[in-house]
Formats: structure tokens, sequence, C-alpha cells
């Protein structure tokens, strides 16, 4: 559930608690669709803000868990294979005491897949010791 | 033979102990006659220092368009509490600059704290935090439990350091089995005899385990996510070659996107290097 400001509310969204007026009047049950006319009642009757349930299709997910979804690491082109195969094995290791299919686990992965690239050979290593 | 915290700890501080500039500037923050000029003044005792958080107050953190050239302007406008933190920060980083390289290799590991100190400061930008100088800060002394660690059981601390590759398993538990007693157990248990601020002892005592973290579960979480964001990174090395496990219900409970660890992690990068530059540099 979310709370929503009137402008940000669009049809189609469910609304998750009874909308009420500034008299506790009952404009809009709970687990009503929202449509375009009852968008406008409620701006009419001065109500601010909208308790409605989360509904992400699948084109508002964020960018991340699409990525995550599609297993890619959006790469930029140009990088020898090899060497992308060589920094993922390096840090699926560092990784495996992670869960990968975490969405925040996976972005962080990616990442790390990135920036082992990106400062490939200019690392100091711990091993030194 | 049962593991000695206090044992521990009471060595630690004669061995580590903070220079007396460490409590006249936190008596000198917390006298509400006190003016910025007192503060100013205790802190332009110690030249070192006042360059240093100079220098910060000068960087990429803030952005200032004038440049900051007294120590009394910099404590205007950074602000009593966040400067105070910043130079306590600083002096304790300066406490730990003789430990021997054979030890643990000590610019890695600082400069894996200067990266975790960054990411916990901009994850509390992004949460909105009043002062995120002191989790910088908090970030910044997550490890030290292993430099006194390190110093006082060198044959464990080793033989852990080496096994943890061997096995695959992760130095903190090696630790815990092998000298009886992790470095988050240890710091927390320093800051505390120190006198930190207590939220700032639960999130390094619980650094690895913020479910436990009881007070102050968000700002143990942010240490904890920052650590991770600094191994994600590779920007140096605390001593522990695997990422440890990301606890998923407290990064729930931030509430933040994954799609804010891309520009998080370009943020952290792009500070690191200034800042290390900073505390490293000479």
């Amino acid at each position: 559930m979310v709370k929503l400001k009137i402008k940000n509310l669009r049809a189609g969204m469910t609304v998750a608690q009874d909308v009420k007026d500034l008299n506790g009047r009952v404009l809009l049950a709970a687990d009503r669709r929202l449509t375009e006319k009852h968008l406008g009642i409620l701006k009419k009757w001065g109500v601010d803000k909208v308790v409605v349930h989360e509904t992400r299709t699948k084109a508002q997910a964020p960018v991340a868990e699409k990525r995550a979804a599609s297993d890619e690491l959006s790469l930029p082109p140009g990088i020898p294979p090899e060497l992308i195969s060589k920094s993922k094995k390096e840090c699926s290791e560092w990784f495996r005491f992670n869960n990968l299919e975490h969405p925040a686990v996976k972005e962080l992965y990616r990442l790390a897949v990135i920036y082992r690239i990106k400062t490939e050979g200019r690392i100091e290593d711990w091993d030194g010791l | 033979m049962a593991f000695d915290l206090d044992k521990l700890i009471g060595e630690s501080k004669q061995i580590f102990s903070l220079p007396q500039i460490f409590n006249r500037i936190n008596e000198v923050v917390n006298d509400p006659e006190k003016s910025f000029e007192d503060v100013a003044d205790v802190i332009r005792q110690d030249l070192g220092l006042s360059t240093r958080l100079l220098q910060i107050a000068n960087s990429s953190f803030y952005h200032f368009p004038e440049k900051i050239e007294t120590v009394t302007h910099a404590v205007c406008v950074v602000g009593t509490q966040q400067l105070r933190d910043l130079a306590l920060g600083a002096i304790v980083v300066n406490t730990f600059k003789g430990i021997p390289e054979n030890l643990i290799a000590m610019k890695p590991f600082w400069q894996h704290s200067i990266a975790s100190g960054i990411a916990a400061r901009t994850l509390a930008v992004y949460l909105r935090d009043e002062n995120p100088e002191r989790l910088y800060i908090t970030g910044m002394l997550h490890e030290v439990g292993r430099l006194i660690l390190f110093t006082s059981f060198q044959d464990q601390a080793n033989r852990a350091l080496r096994q943890c590759r061997a096995d695959k398993e992760l130095l903190l538990n090696l630790e815990k089995e092998m000298i009886g007693c992790d470095h988050a157990a240890a710091g927390g248990a320093l800051l505390e005899a120190w006198e930190f601020p207590a939220f700032q002892v639960e999130a390094v005592r619980f650094h690895h385990t913020p479910t436990q973290a009881a007070a102050f579960p968000i700002e143990t979480t942010i240490v904890h996510v920052a650590d991770i964001i600094a191994h994600t990174l590779h920007l140096g090395s605390g001593g522990e070659f695997y990422i440890p496990t990301l606890q998923l219900s407290m990064w729930e409970n931030l509430n933040l996107s994954a799609d804010l660890l891309q520009p998080l992690c370009k943020q952290v990068e792009k500070q690191f290097a200034e800042i290390n530059e900073i505390f490293l540099g000479d």
C-alpha cells in the first residue's frame, strides 16, 4: 500500500482504504478501481491524498529489477569477452556468501563486475602479507 | 580458555591512547556556553588536524561556492557537531598510524574504511539524515576492531587470514573460531571504552548482524550496507576477501530502490579519490 497525492494518481489504480471527504463521508469505497471520473470527483471534494495498492505493471518496474530479470549486465561495447568472463567469475566468487537472486544483490554484482573491468590491472591485492 | 574482551580492550587502550585534544574537542562542543570561536580555538591547536579539516571542508563533500580558509569559517559552514565528528574520525585514524605494515596492510585497510565511510555518508544523505558526518565516521571506524585483534593476536589473526582463503570462509567467522572474538565485537567494545556515542558503538558492534541492533537499526544497517558497497567497488581491503552477506530484511527496511545503487557507487568512487588523497596522500 502506498499513499499518493491526487496529482500522482492514475486511472486504473485500486483504492486500498475508503476515501473520505473532510466530513468523513465516504466518497469511494476500498478496493474500487479508480477511473478518470473518480479523479475529478476527488479533486472537487478537496481530497489531498489517497492510499492505493501498489500495482506495478511490467512497464513501470524499476530499471534494476528489469535488468535483474533479464540477467544482462548492460556493459559498454568493446570489452574483450574473456575479460568479462574473468571478471564475472571473480565477482561470483566474492559474492559466494550472498543471495544473487535478490534484486539488490544482483545489482551489486553487476556493479562489481563493471568496476572490476574498469580498474582491471590497477588494483592492489590484499594477498601481500 | 575463554576469550577476555575486557583484557583486550584494556591493553588496546594502552597501546592506542587517544590524544588529549580528543576530549577537549568533545568538551567544548558539548558545553552550551562555548561559541564557534571556542571550538575553532581547540581545533587550531593541532595544525595537522586543522589542515585536514580544511581540506575536507573544501572537498566535493560540500561543494561550497567559496574557498574555506580558516577553521572558524569551517566550523560555521560545516556545523559544530559535524566538524567535531570529522575531527574525531581524523584523530582516531592518526592514532592507528603506527601499526607496522607486516601486521596488516594499512593502506588498503584505510582505503576500505574511507570508502565505507563515504558510502555510509551518501546513504545517510539519501535517507535525509540530519548529520551524515556521524555516519561517515562510523563507516570509517567500522573495522577498527580488526586492528586491535591483529595487534594483540598476531599469530592467530595471520592464520585466520590464510585459512579463510583455503577454506573459502568469511574471515569474520574464523576470527570468532580462532581468536574467540570477531572484529565487530572488538571494535564496538573499543568505541564504548572510548566513550563514543551509543549509536556508533551499536552500529560498529552489529555491522555484520544488523538484525541484532535494538536501539539504532537504521544507522547500523547503513554501516552494514556501506561495508558491502566498499567491497563491491573493491576499494582497498579491510582484510575480508569475500563480500559479507547482505541482510536482506534490513536492506528492505531502508526502503531504497536497487536503482539507487549505481548512482551511489558512482558518487562513492568520485569522492573516494579525493578523500583518499587527503588522508593517505602524504
